[in-house]
C-alpha cells in the first residue's frame, strides 16, 4: 500500500512537471519533401510564450519518420521563405542528441513574442514515413538546462506520390485515325432526313492519363452551293437538335464506343446523336465534339451527318462542305 | 484451246495495265482515303532560361495506308474559365510564334514510317514566365471537294508548354473549392471535386492525396485517393477541376456511359467486398502539394459527407421491429400463461 502511495505521488509529480510546460505561441515544422519514404530537409519555427533562459530545443518527429544519426542534423538560419516576421534562431547548432523520435538542438535565449526559425540542411537526417497519412503528429519543446519551458504539437502529412517520374521508355503518345475523308450524302429530300450512308469514324488510342479531346469545325457553316448561290445552313451550332423533314437542316450526330482504357468518353451535349436527324450544327470555330478523362484503347467516335431541305431550296448538284476534325491528347 | 489461251493472256495484260495506271494516278494526285497519325510525346513540356535555345523532338508516325504530305503549324489556345474546356484557335500564338522554327515545316512520311520533327525554340533575353501553344499537323494536299460530297479533313494537335526559369517566376496554387458532389450518399462512389487555380505566373503541376477518414485528425485513413494522378498541368491564371472517386465500398453504384452520352447507374453487390460496407459520417481531407522550385508546398482542405444506405437500414429496422414484436409477444404469452396458472392455483 505504501509503495503504491509513493508511486502515485511520484507519477503525480512527473505529470505536474510536464503539465507545467506552457504552450508555445505557435510552431511549424515544414518538410521540403512530403512524398512517402523520401529523405527531406526542412524548417522548424517556434514562438516562445514564457520568459526563461532556453538552453535547447527538442523536436519530436512523427512516429514512422526515420531519423539519421546526430551528426546528420546540420542546420543553418538562411531565410528560405520562412513565415512572415520570422527571425534566425539564436544559438542553434548541429543536434546534440537523437533519442527515439526526438532530436535535441542547442539553443540560445529566446524572446517572448518573436518567431524563430532554423533549417535542417541534410536530407539524410529525416526520411518521411512509408505510408500516406494526413495527421502525423510531432512536437517542439523549448528547454532550460533542467526543465521544459514551452511545448506545442504540430501536424504534417505524407502523400503517396507528389511527382511523376517520366521514363524515357514509355512516353505519352496519341494516335488519331479518320476512317475516310469523304461523306457523300447523295440526293437530299424534302420528305425525309438524309443521313450518312456509311458514317465516318474517328479512332483514338492514347496512354495520356489526362485524356483527350476532339474538336470539329465547318468551312461553310452549312452545305454550300456555288451554282445556286445558296447554303443549307448548319442547324443552331452549339445546341442539340433533331432535324424535321421538309425544313432546311444540317447537323452532325456523334455516338461513341471504347474497347478499354481508364477514360470515360463524353460526347459534347450539342453533338449527341444516336437517332435519325439528331446532332449539332458545326460552324467555323473549333467546337469540342467529344472528350475523355483518361487513357483510351480504341475509342471510336462515329460521325453521322444529317441533312434535309425545304421544298424551296434551290436545286444544284454542287452542295458541298469541308469539315476539319482535330484530335489531341490533353496536358 | 489456243484462242482461249490467247484471249486469257490479252485480258490479263489489260487488267494489270488498268491496275497499274489507276494505282499510279491515285497516288500522284489524291491522298489516301484514310488519315492516321501517331505522335509522341504529347504534350511537349520544357523549361528554358531566357536567352537560350532548345530543340524538342516530336516523333510522328504515319499509320495510314498512303503516303502523307504534312505540314506543322503553331496555333494558340485558351482555356474557358467557367468550363475548363480547351479552346483551339485558328491564329498563331503571336507572342511566341517568331521564336519557333522547324527542321522542315512541310514533310512527307511513308506508310508505317516514323518521322522526327525537330522543333527549335529560341527565347530572347526579355521573355515572360511561361508560354503555351499547340502544334497542329495536317495534310498539305487535302482531297478536293466533289459535287454533293462532304470532305472530312483530319488533324492532330500537340500541346506544348514552356516554363521560363527566370527571376520573378512565381509558382503558386490555390484550392478554390474542395467539396463532395453530395452531402449524403446511399452507396459509394463518393466523388470529391477539387478546383485548383494557378495564381502564379508559371505552369504548375499539383499532386497529393485525399484521405478518407472518420475524423479530421485520424492518424490512419480508411482510404487514400490520388489527386491529379495523370500529372496534369495548370496554366497561369487558369483553373482546373479534378474529380476523384472513392469507390471501394459495398455495395456500390456503377455508372456506365451509353453511346449516346447518357449515364446508366446500377447497383453492384460484390460479396467478396462485404467488409467494405460503409455507413456513417466521413471526412475527406485533401493534402495537395506543388513544388515551388525549392520545396513541396502543401495546401490542405477538408469536406464532410454521410453514407446512409437507407434501403439496407430500412430492412434492418423492419427486421429489428419484427424481432422486438416477436420477442414481446412470446414474453407476453408466457406472462399470461404464468398469470393464468397462478390464478388456478
Amino acid at each position: 500500500m505504501v509503495a503504491l502511495f509513493v508511486f502515485g505521488v511520484l507519477v503525480g509529480q512527473v505529470t505536474s512537471a510536464t503539465a507545467s510546460a506552457a504552450s508555445l505561441a505557435r510552431v511549424s515544422v515544414r518538410f521540403d519533401r512530403m512524398k512517402i519514404s523520401t529523405g527531406t530537409t526542412g524548417t522548424v519555427c517556434a514562438e516562445p510564450s514564457t520568459t526563461a533562459t532556453e538552453a535547447s530545443v527538442e523536436v519530436a518527429f512523427p512516429t514512422g519518420y526515420t531519423l539519421g544519426v546526430t551528426g546528420t542534423f546540420t542546420v543553418n538560419t538562411t531565410n528560405l521563405a520562412w513565415p512572415s516576421g520570422a527571425t534566425a534562431w539564436p544559438g542553434i547548432g548541429t543536434a546534440t542528441n537523437v533519442s527515439s523520435q526526438t532530436v535535441t538542438f542547442p539553443s540560445g535565449e529566446l524572446t517572448v513574442g518573436t518567431l524563430y526559425c532554423f533549417n535542417w540542411t541534410n536530407s539524410s537526417a529525416v526520411t518521411t514515413k512509408s505510408s500516406a497519412t494526413s495527421s502525423n503528429l510531432g512536437s517542439i519543446t523549448t528547454r532550460s538546462a533542467s526543465a521544459a519551458i514551452d511545448t506545442m504539437t504540430y501536424a504534417t502529412a505524407t502523400i503517396a506520390n507528389d511527382q511523376i517520374v517520366v521514363t524515357a521508355t514509355v512516353p505519352q503518345a496519341f494516335a488519331f485515325a479518320l476512317s475516310a475523308n469523304t461523306d457523300p450524302l447523295g440526293e437530299l429530300s424534302t420528305s425525309s432526313v438524309t443521313s450518312s450512308p456509311t458514317p465516318r469514324t474517328v479512332t483514338v488510342n492514347t496512354n495520356a492519363k489526362n485524356g483527350w479531346t476532339v474538336w470539329a469545325r465547318d468551312a461553310n457553316t452549312g452545305l454550300a452551293s456555288a451554282l445556286a448561290s445558296s447554303t443549307i445552313a448548319s442547324t443552331t451550332p452549339g445546341t442539340n437538335s433533331t432535324l424535321s423533314a421538309g425544313a432546311n437542316g444540317y447537323n452532325t450526330g456523334i455516338t461513341s464506343s471504347q474497347v478499354g482504357g481508364s477514360g470515360t468518353v463524353s460526347v459534347a451535349t450539342p453533338f449527341v446523336g444516336g437517332s435519325t436527324g439528331r446532332g449539332g450544327g458545326l460552324d467555323t470555330s473549333n467546337r469540342a465534339i467529344a472528350s475523355s478523362n483518361g487513357t483510351a484503347d480504341t475509342a471510336v467516335l462515329t460521325l453521322t451527318n444529317n441533312a434535309t431541305i425545304s421544298p424551296t431550296q434551290p436545286a444544284a448538284t454542287d452542295y458541298t462542305d469541308t469539315i476539319t476534325v482535330v484530335g489531341a491528347g490533353l496536358f | 484451246m489456243r484462242y482461249r489461251w490467247l484471249f486469257l493472256q490479252v485480258v490479263s495484260v489489260f487488267l494489270v495495265g488498268v491496275a497499274i495506271f489507276s494505282g499510279g494516278s491515285v497516288s500522284a494526285q489524291e491522298p489516301a482515303s484514310d488519315f492516321s497519325l501517331q505522335v509522341t510525346p504529347s504534350p511537349l513540356v520544357t523549361e528554358l532560361k531566357p536567352g537560350t535555345e532548345t530543340t524538342l523532338d516530336l516523333r510522328i508516325r504515319n499509320s495510314g495506308t498512303g503516303t502523307e504530305q504534312l505540314t506543322i503549324q503553331p496555333r494558340s489556345f485558351t482555356i474557358d474559365d467557367n468550363t475548363g474546356e480547351v479552346i483551339l484557335n485558328h491564329n498563331e500564338p503571336s507572342e511566341i510564334a517568331d521564336w519557333v522554327s522547324f527542321k522542315e515545316q512541310e514533310f512527307t512520311i511513308e506508310p508505317g514510317q516514323w518521322y522526327t520533327q525537330k522543333i527549335t525554340i529560341s527565347l530572347p533575353e526579355d521573355t515572360g514566365f511561361s508560354y503555351s501553344l499547340v502544334f497542329v499537323i495536317s495534310r498539305t494536299n487535302n482531297p478536293k471537294s466533289l459535287d454533293g460530297q462532304r470532305i472530312i479533313e483530319g488533324s492532330v494537335a500537340v500541346f506544348t508548354l514552356i516554363n521560363v526559369d527566370r527571376p520573378g517566376a512565381v509558382r503558386q496554387l490555390d484550392v478554390e473549392k474542395f467539396s463532395t458532389s453530395s452531402t449524403v450518399y446511399e452507396y459509394l462512389p463518393v466523388t470529391a471535386n477539387i478546383v485548383f487555380r494557378n495564381t502564379g505566373n508559371t505552369i504548375v503541376r499539383p499532386y497529393g492525396n485525399i484521405f478518407i477518414q472518420r475524423g479530421s485528425d485520424d492518424t490512419t485513413p480508411i482510404a487514400t485517393l490520388p489527386v491529379n494522378d495523370g500529372g496534369g498541368y495548370i496554366l497561369p491564371g487558369s483553373k482546373r477541376v479534378l474529380d476523384t472517386d472513392w469507390t471501394d465500398g459495398f455495395p456500390v453504384y456503377e455508372i456506365t456511359t451509353e453511346s449516346d452520352g447518357s449515364e446508366k447507374k446500377s447497383e453492384v453487390w460484390d460479396w467478396s467486398k462485404a467488409f467494405q460496407f460503409r455507413m456513417g459520417h466521413y471526412t475527406a481531407k485533401l493534402v495537395a502539394v506543388y513544388n515551388d522550385g525549392i520545396r513541396d508546398v502543401p495546401v490542405e482542405r477538408q469536406a464532410t459527407f454521410w453514407v446512409l444506405p437507407w434501403k439496407i437500414m430500412l430492412i434492418g429496422l423492419i427486421v429489428l421491429i419484427v424481432l422486438v414484436i416477436g420477442v414481446w409477444s412470446v414474453l407476453w404469452r408466457a406472462f399470461k400463461l404464468f398469470r393464468r396458472g397462478k390464478r388456478k392455483r
